[in-house]
């Protein structure tokens, strides 16, 4: 069980990467709710055939489906994820400072490290919880 | 039937020693989880730690990177942070031999046929600062003309005083005064005329010699900040370049007739409004040549005062 190196890449932290995860969406390019609109709002598609309209945000993992054509990715993120720092900046990727950009990669990779070691721990506890059980039993036969 | 003591006590023995054997194993297991978990948490604090030195390594960076837009950065074909920071340092260093090209090409005005407004020197020398400076607020490379330390002493050495005329803000040297002055003339000379309050060139070298007396001034910006920082001088302001010069930040406007007369240290400005004295100062700096053309060019007003007086 020892940690996996992660690549960032994997995590969609630029706003091309999110837009290629969206491999079907319900609404079409010229819906507010479009595919370029979520992406730029900070969604990456985490759906799959029956659940099409499953999305989750690269910097705070908030996840939102059952979207409306009429919606305002923007303004949907603010209301279900107020503390966002992504949605708080409130500007595309190409409008955000480098140093703006850079506070939310080292952000998002703290969150990861945080939520890769919790998972971890878990795991752990979890897998020596049995294996104390087993030895109670072995023991005492 | 008694019972034997013996083969109870074998088995309480034998219980007994199983707990024992039981405990302890649970206890060397206890500890193995805790001694793993802690050194989860301590690969997790080394991982932040990381981080956290990223994140210091990023506050390093250079602050032209950090000001950047990322839709810029990612227009750029540089791969390398390292390679966008040269790339950035080339097109300031771009930039700034323009500003100098822009100096050089506007001090080099001649004195010889200046009937006032602008000449087509000082025009062209604007006209470069203006490009220089568009092409830098766009993002954009101009094309670099490199000004060696001979040309740019030269510049230097033009230092002329400005007493009303335009295109001479253009003249005071030092690199770092030349962003401001070369933007400002440009913009006063073309756009700001609708605020022009006419002041006679008596007042505007009173104002300008008391500024050589003031106390000393402290630059409020850094002379390499971005252009953007700059403000245009208001008309008839008392403008003192990075090196000390006070100047007038005065254009004549191209709505009324002016007279510019290039001295050997700057420009006499003769303005449509009465003129009670002549300082001394100005009399001294008339040299021979530009008395006989000043005295061709009051002959010629007269003869335009004769032919035009009356029908107007
Ligand atoms: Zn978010």
């Amino acid at each position: 069980m020892d940690q996996e190196d992660m690549d960032l890449r994997d995590y969609c932290i630029l706003e091309s990467q999110r837009l290629e995860t969206f491999k079907s969406w319900p609404f079409k390019a010229d819906a507010p709710c479009c595919v370029s609109k979520m992406a730029e709002a900070g969604f990456y598609w985490c759906g799959n055939e029956h659940e099409i309209d499953t999305v989750a945000c690269f910097v705070c993992g908030k996840s939102l489906d059952g979207w409306d054509a009429n919606d305002d990715p923007w303004a949907e993120h603010k209301k279900h994820a107020p503390r966002c720092a992504f949605v708080n900046l409130g500007r595309a990727e190409k409008d955000l400072t480098v140093a703006e950009w850079l506070e939310l990669v080292i952000q998002i990779k703290t969150y990861l490290i945080n939520k890769q070691y919790d998972q971890m721990r878990k795991k752990v506890v979890k897998y020596c919880e049995r294996k104390r059980e087993e030895l109670i039993k072995s023991i005492k036969g | 039937m008694p019972r034997t003591k013996l083969s109870k006590n074998a088995k309480r023995n034998r219980d007994a020693a199983k707990d024992e054997t039981l405990s302890t194993r649970l206890r060397e297991f206890d500890l193995e989880v805790d001694q793993f978990l802690s050194d989860l948490e301590f690969k997790r604090q080394e991982r932040l730690d990381e981080n956290k030195s990223l994140a210091n390594l990023v506050r390093t960076l250079p602050q032209r990177i950090h000001d950047m837009k990322m839709g810029e950065l990612m227009a750029m074909e540089e791969k390398t942070i390292d390679e966008v920071n040269v790339a950035l340092e080339k097109k300031a260093a771009a930039n700034r031999s323009m500003m100098n090209a822009s100096l050089l090409s506007s001090s080099k005005k001649k004195s010889k046929g200046d009937e006032g407004y602008l000449t087509e020197d000082s025009g062209s020398g604007n006209m470069i600062a203006t490009s220089a400076y568009t092409g830098f607020t766009r993002g954009m490379t101009p094309s670099a003309r490199p000004v060696g330390p001979l040309s740019s002493a030269k510049a230097k050495s033009r230092n002329r005083r400005s007493r009303s005329a335009c295109g001479y803000l253009n003249t005071i040297g030092s690199n770092s005064s030349t962003i401001s002055s070369s933007t400002t003339s440009s913009r006063t000379t073309t756009d700001r005329m609708s605020r022009s309050r006419m002041r006679t060139p008596l007042n505007n070298r009173v104002k300008a010699a008391s500024a050589d007396r003031a106390a000393p001034v402290t630059p409020k910006v850094c002379p390499n900040t971005p252009l953007s920082m700059l403000r245009y001088p208001r008309i008839g302001e008392t403008v003192i370049s990075l090196t000390g010069s006070p100047i007038v930040a005065q254009c004549p406007s191209d709505t009324t007739a002016t007279v510019n007369i290039p001295i050997k240290d700057g420009v006499i400005s003769l303005r449509p409004t009465r003129l009670d004295a002549v300082h001394p100062d100005f009399i001294e700096s008339i040299d021979a040549e530009t008395w006989s053309q000043i005295k061709e060019l009051q002959s010629n007003l007269n003869k335009l005062v004769k032919s035009v007086d009356g029908k107007i």
